[in-house]
């Protein structure tokens, strides 16, 4: 899988290249800011883009709008976005545009590679990634009729799985459950939120989220 | 000059209009039905008027070129109107002996040149000086021109008279000498009015009531002077007896002007009682907001302005104390600095046509000055606590941007470098693992778990000092995120937009330390959190369910709150009753 | 097989007498960067054996781009040079994972396969 690596920090996009590489990606290009970017995409036909949130001049959110252009100009072009810090509020913005083929994650996910790998490859092959963080945050808010704490522990885990972007496959092997259990939590969550069940593996990741963010 | 010159000189002026009178009204004595001496009086009234309010303007204010230039009028309309000098008399057959044609020719220049005067004085009128280049090259052309006209004519008309040389051309030569004549004052007269009326347009108010009196006399003045002239212009063809009819009478509307001259200048006398009006409501108590009303009143000038002298700042402030730079010295706004120079105590700043009654303005200021150092100490506090108010602002914007500074630089530098380094480690975990060093990869392992939690708590500190999120997105998705780290419930409603930064982290802070206090001490489950805007206020309102208590002068949180929101000139209403909860409501001006 | 060298350094000049340089002692020159950007990319490229690598580089600190080789997996051997004495840089040298350090002025065939002998 051709990947472009976009970030002002040419010693990280390296560190993040010879990770990439070691677990088979191509690296098709580096930039270190929007300019770069927007070259590279259009020389090389690459199919996943990680960039930072934050790229030169203003440091602030260059690399959200960037992200949001990309899969707006480029649908087929995978789009994961990294951050210093995460907010449910980008993720939710960056997922209303589809579910399919996006990511978002802290940039403090490489602490675990493997999980790390995952999830990019997710992204590139179709899925979705959301940041743990984004999901426990928006699973631990306190809620007046809370209908999450209904929920049993590992409905708990399985549903925070579901708003991370994995696939029922990965959900059971990452719990260590059998997939007919999976289904029958996933039953038992549905009903017990009171959501419409259905809807593709990662299609299901935006409803996720914003039950959990305005419930 | 001295008195005595200044006397003598009066008594020549004025012996002027009274010989031409008596000379003239002695042709109709006695006074018979068909000539009654009332019609010299066209002829005598407007020069005697402009001569004798000349002379009364002149006496009052020696300095102002107009009492001289309607002294000038009025010796002008005399000698140039009056028939008196040409028609047989022992004057006239005396002045034509001594002076023999050139007498001819004196009268027909002095008797234009009054009209260039005349022109002269309305474009002066009230300072006596000409405003701008246009009016002066108009009056020094006409000065010029029209002796030289007169010249011609006078040459052409004598040579015609005295039957020279071929009488065709000369005859031709008087009528061109005397059309072009004619058309130049035609258009003079035109251009003069047109100066005058584009002055009144753009002059103060107190300029406009003095200048009333010359725009009404244009009516009068054309009415004199227009069938005059064209009756000069179709007398050639002698069919036209109306016009010269008409020009008969009109020298008479001239005499309105002279009257409404000593009108205007009687007014300043007229003034000083309303000085005492103002000195009346003195005594009432005048409140420092009345006293520029009230010397605009006295003064007649609505422009008028009060502005005062802060030692302590070294500027001038209006009322509210805002700073105030004079006009300058060729503006048309006329200053007078009141108490010493040195270290005045205000200024009033009014149109310059009130300086030829710098009298009354020095009275009136005079009356007022107790009143003026009393409303200059008001001034003084408000202008002190403007500029405090200012200082904070100025502090808490500066505390913002450090804020933001920290914040971007601990997000390029240590935690960019510390995910950097994270990499780094993964990269040299892998490779202890491909050469089978297990201890290695242990130690790495555990450095690599150390360095995600300092790089968590690294995250949780940049977010305190700054949230990134507020500058992102907004007020709005920064509470909400408040919302979801938060250990209460809380809900959060409303809308308000991208404000300014600095109103932004105002209200951000506002929302984020009641958040905190509800945490903490407020032993309650839920905070509703409501953002609006309207009508140029942006707000926030924040209410929890705790037991209340809350108070403004005990937490130095909410101090430093209601200080964050005053500086960006908002107000902090905090509202907590035992056991009712506490509600805390922000609100800032966003334009 | 002899052993791969990637020489970095801004100036081109310096490059063409360094590679000279390299291929007396017996090494192969297998690739050029200008700068530490381009090194890494053509580290992670080529996979050399050895880095002859500029510490005064345009975009990033040659000690930082040594330090950053030097946590890989299997790490190149690195070989600083610079204009200035290694005393200008005081201990940063010996914490970045370097072979060593050869200033300019002193870098001869000889010298450097001194070093790579070590």
């Amino acid at each position: 899988m051709r990947v472009i690596l976009a970030d002002d920090s040419v010693l990280f996009r390296e560190g993040l290249a010879r990770v990439l590489e070691a677990a088979g990606f191509e690296i098709a290009g580096q930039a270190g800011n929007v300019e770069e970017l927007d070259r590279l995409l259009a020389a090389e036909n690459a199919e996943l883009v990680i960039l930072d949130i934050r790229m030169p001049p203003t440091q602030t959110d260059e690399g959200l709008v960037a992200a949001k252009r990309i899969r707006h100009q480029r649908p087929q072009v995978a789009v994961l976005l990294l951050s210093h810090h995460v907010e449910s509020h980008h993720a939710i913005d960056l997922l209303s545009q589809g579910t399919d083929r996006v990511g978002y994650l802290l940039k403090d996910r490489v602490s675990d590679l493997h999980e790390f790998v995952e999830a990019v490859r997710r992204v590139g092959m179709g899925g979705s990634a959301v940041d743990p963080m984004v999901v426990s945050q928006l699973l631990g808010r306190k809620r007046a009729r809370n209908l999450v704490d209904d929920l049993s522990e590992r409905e708990k885990s399985v549903l925070a799985k579901m708003a991370e972007g994995l696939s029922n496959d990965a959900i059971a092997t990452a719990l260590r459950i059998s997939p007919k259990t999976l289904e029958a939590h996933i039953g038992a969550i549905y009903s017990k939120l009171g959501l419409e069940p259905g809807g593709s593996e990662h299609r299901r990741v935006l409803a996720v989220l914003n039950y959990l963010r305005s419930a | 000059m001295k008195t005595w010159q200044r006397s003598a000189f009066q008594a020549i002026v004025l012996a002027i209009p009274a010989l031409v009178c008596f000379v003239e009204l002695q042709q109709f004595w006695p006074p018979t039905f068909d000539r009654p001496p009332l019609i010299a009086l066209d002829d005598l009234l407007p020069g005697s008027a402009f001569t004798l309010a000349g002379l009364i303007a002149w006496s009052n204010r020696p300095s102002n070129r107009v009492g001289v230039l309607m002294i000038l009028i009025g010796i002008g309309l005399l000698l140039g109107t009056s028939p008196i000098l040409l028609q047989p008399s022992p004057l006239a057959e005396t002045l034509t002996l001594v002076l023999g044609n050139w007498w001819s020719f004196f009268l027909v220049v002095f008797g234009s040149l009054w009209a260039v005067a005349l022109l002269h004085l309305l474009l002066a009128f009230p300072s006596g000086l000409l405003g701008s280049r246009l009016d002066r090259g108009l009056v020094a052309f006409l000065y010029l021109a029209v002796p030289v006209l007169g010249l011609i004519a006078v040459v052409v008309t004598l040579s015609r008279l005295s039957g020279m040389t071929g009488g065709d051309v000369v005859v031709r030569l008087e009528f061109l000498a005397y059309t072009t004549g004619a058309l130049v004052y035609l258009a003079c007269l035109l251009l003069g009015s047109a100066l005058i009326v584009r002055r009144w347009f753009v002059a103060g108010s107190a300029r406009r009531r003095s200048m009333a009196v010359v725009i009404w006399s244009l009516v009068p003045i054309a009415l004199a002077f227009a069938p005059a002239h064209l009756a000069r212009f179709f007398a050639a063809d002698a069919s036209s007896t109306l016009w010269l009819e008409l020009a008969k009478g009109s020298p008479l509307f001239l005499a309105v002007m002279p009257a409404g001259y000593l009108v205007a200048m009687l007014r300043s006398t007229r003034d000083l009682t309303s000085i005492a009006d103002l000195v009346v409501k003195l005594s009432n108590g005048l409140l420092p907001a009345e006293l520029q009303p009230a010397l605009a009143s006295t003064l007649h000038d609505p422009s008028l302005e009060v502005v005062y002298w802060l030692p302590t700042l070294g500027w001038y402030a209006d009322l509210e104390g805002r700073p105030v730079s004079l006009p300058a010295q060729d503006s048309p706004r006329a200053v007078s600095v009141l108490g010493d120079p040195a270290d005045p105590i205000a200024a009033l700043v009014y149109d310059s046509s009130l300086r030829d009654e710098d009298r009354l303005v020095d009275t009136a200021a005079a009356a007022v000055r107790l009143a003026l150092e009393n409303a200059r100490l008001q001034v003084q506090l408000r202008a002190q606590l403007d500029e405090v108010r200012q200082s904070r602002a100025r502090l808490v914007e500066a505390a913002d941007d450090e804020r933001r500074r920290v914040e971007r630089d601990l997000h390029d530098g240590a935690q960019q470098q510390l995910v950097t380094l994270l990499l780094s480690l993964q990269l040299a975990k892998a490779g202890a693992l491909d050469r089978s060093d297990a201890q290695s990869a242990q130690v790495l392992d555990e450095s690599i778990e150390s360095l995600r939690q300092a790089l968590a708590e690294l995250r949780m500190l940049a977010r305190g000092i700054h949230p990134t999120i507020l500058v992102e997105a907004g007020l709005l998705p920064a509470i909400r995120s408040l919302g979801e780290r938060c250990p209460m419930e809380v809900e959060v409603t409303g809308e308000v937009g991208r404000l300014e930064p600095r109103l932004e982290a105002a209200l951000y802070y506002v929302a984020a330390e009641a958040i905190t206090n509800a945490v903490k001490h407020s032993q309650g489950h839920r905070i509703r959190v409501d953002v609006g805007r309207s009508s140029g206020w942006a707000s926030v309102d924040i209410t929890d369910d705790g037991v209340g208590g809350a108070d403004v002068s005990k937490g130095s949180g909410l101090v430093g709150l209601s200080d964050r929101v005053a500086a960006v000139g908002g107000r902090l209403d905090v509202r907590s009753n035992q056991s009712a909860g506490t509600n805390l409501h922000a609100e800032v001006p966003c334009g | 097989m002899a052993q791969r060298v990637l020489i970095v350094d801004d100036h081109q000049g310096f490059r063409k007498l360094a590679r000279r340089l390299v291929q007396e002692v017996g090494l192969d020159v297998v690739g050029e960067a200008s700068s530490g950007a381009e090194a890494l990319r053509e580290e992670r490229r080529l996979r050399p054996d050895i880095v002859l690598l500029d510490v005064q580089l345009p975009d990033l600190d040659g000690i930082i781009v040594a330090r950053s080789l030097s946590t890989l997996a299997a790490p190149p051997l690195v070989v600083l040079i610079s204009t200035r004495d290694a005393s200008d840089y005081g201990p940063r040298i010996d914490g970045c994972g370097a072979l060593g350090f050869i200033s300019k002025a002193k870098l001869t065939a000889a010298s450097l396969s001194a070093l790579l002998m070590r």
